[in-house]
């Protein structure tokens, strides 16, 4: 995705707390691939092992790692991992579900795609997540917290 | 015995922070009670529990010693990180530990009665629920919800299905969306047309896209999630061992099969966490964060952070004006 539209979008990837630590959740799937790796207690520790990603994964994307207090996936709630599309005006178009079940690097690119063509069509001003001249958009099809 | 002292003010500290919490979220009083309850009962059970009038003051004094953290922050966050981090930390591993000895049957109630009685709930009283109702983690359990999107198929129906026909055509987009790769990003099922199941969260049935799984995760030699020509031809040449130059469906057949599928598990198959399991992990953040993140049309929260190599740093806002931004968190593990 990253090559795909990098000239127009801004990619970051931002590495977080580890999700399945050796020394905490493990997982069979992460033992399989050689991956074992204890919960940093360091921002130095983190970044270390960021690198080390980076490097078998050989990601071209920019990475970024955030400090041990965890404080811009706390921000975001991005434990243990989740996406999202920010606009123009840097306003949140796109919150993926929460990880596990919630990530779906598709759907984030359905999104893109579309906000390129509403930026095609002339570019609606955007404001507060609603384009100004469609009601229907005011409902997003996701649904809303807990009602009553 | 001294041993036994600390956990009973840790029992009540808890109670004071639950207090100060359902404050915050105006939680009403019988859902109060049924925490005390649930805490309550717990150290009863253990013959701990103190005289009821202290009880009551304690509490009350412990909330209001709670309810002040708030106002204290600066104080607060000049404290070293890891003092406070193991502070919470062992709060709310007595908290799990406390609600994690209920009977699931009791877990089970106490879910309910949250369910019931905590009607404004944040996104993660919705876990919590889960949780100690014992549901099992899949999609859609407690938090795990869709996602939040601007642009659906509704709003693309609206803005480019000209001729109202419930579907849209690679005609009716502009320019860009015209080309092959972009329009089947659009168009999952690749009939065509653009509909409602085309832009939904389930991927599209049909053995292409099981065989297409299947074939890349046996190609993608690295698992970096992209296959390479030299991951293609490194296949072709593993498949083709007597060098003939060519593979026929019998050779692909073999080189696609998949010994590691056969093995046995190297664990014993689990059974899964067990409720009191589940509520530990909830606590101690190893499902999420109990924040919400900022929600669709909010400003995204600013940061800049260093990049891995610490040769610079990068801002979120940076990009304001210019150009749309893709966050993507995650970890090794």
């Amino acid at each position: 995705m990253f090559a795909r539209y990098r000239d127009r979008v801004d990619f970051y990837s931002i590495y977080i707390r580890e999700a399945h630590p050796s020394d905490g959740w493990s997982m069979e799937s992460n033992d399989k691939f050689g991956i074992k790796v204890a919960q940093p207690k360091s921002t130095d520790e983190r970044t270390k092992i960021a690198v080390h990603c980076c490097e078998s994964l050989k990601m071209s994307m920019p990475m970024l790692v955030d400090s041990i207090d965890d404080r811009v996936g706390r921000a975001y709630s991005a434990f243990p991992d989740r996406l999202y599309l920010i606009d123009r005006d840097g306003k949140v178009a796109y919150k993926g579900g929460r990880g596990p079940f919630g990530y779906r690097p598709r759907e984030l690119e359905q999104t893109l795609v579309m906000m390129m063509l509403d930026e095609a069509k002339g570019g609606n001003k955007v404001e507060n997540g609603v384009s100004r001249d469609d009601e229907s958009t005011t409902k997003p099809e996701s649904p809303v917290t807990s009602d009553n | 015995m001294r041993g036994q002292k600390s956990e009973v003010r840790g029992q009540w500290s808890i109670a004071g922070r639950m207090l100060a919490l359902a404050r915050r979220w105006r939680l009403c009083s019988h859902c109060v009670a049924a925490i005390l309850v649930g805490l309550g009962s717990q150290s009863a059970a253990r013959g701990e529990a103190p005289p009821r009038q202290d009880t009551a003051k304690q509490t009350q004094s412990n909330a209001e010693a709670s309810a002040g953290d708030s106002k204290q922050k600066p104080a607060d966050e000049a404290r070293p990180v890891s003092e406070a981090r193991e502070e919470q930390l062992t709060s709310i591993n007595l908290a799990a530990q406390l609600l994690g000895n209920l009977s699931p049957e009791h877990m089970k109630q106490f879910g309910q009665m949250l369910e019931q009685d905590w009607k404004r709930r944040p996104e993660w009283g919705d876990m919590a629920v889960a949780v100690l109702k014992g549901e099992a983690m899949r999609p859609g359990m407690g938090w795990w919800r869709p996602s939040y999107r601007r642009f659906d198929f509704t709003w693309l129906r609206a803005q480019f299905d000209a001729d109202t026909d419930g579907a849209v055509v690679r005609a009716e987009l502009p320019e860009l969306a015209k080309a092959d790769q972009l329009f089947a990003r659009l168009d999952r099922d690749l009939d065509g047309r653009v509909t409602a199941t085309d832009l939904e969260a389930v991927e599209p049935a049909g053995p292409a896209n099981m065989m297409a799984s299947y074939v890349f995760y046996q190609l993608d030699k690295d698992s970096n999630g992209r296959v390479t020509i030299d991951e293609v031809a490194g296949f072709f040449a593993n498949a083709d061992g007597e060098d003939l130059g060519f593979l026929t469906p019998e050779d692909l057949r073999v080189a696609l099969d998949d010994p590691e599928s056969r093995k046995p598990a190297t664990r014993a198959p689990s059974s899964g966490p067990t409720p009191a399991d589940m509520l530990r992990m909830f606590l101690t953040g190893q499902m999420g964060w109990l924040e919400a993140g900022p929600e669709l049309g909010d400003l995204a929260p600013d940061f800049t952070l260093p990049t891995h190599h610490g040769s610079s740093t990068e801002t979120l806002s940076a990009s304001r004006g210019k150009k749309p931004v893709v966050l993507i968190f995650g970890s090794f593990t």
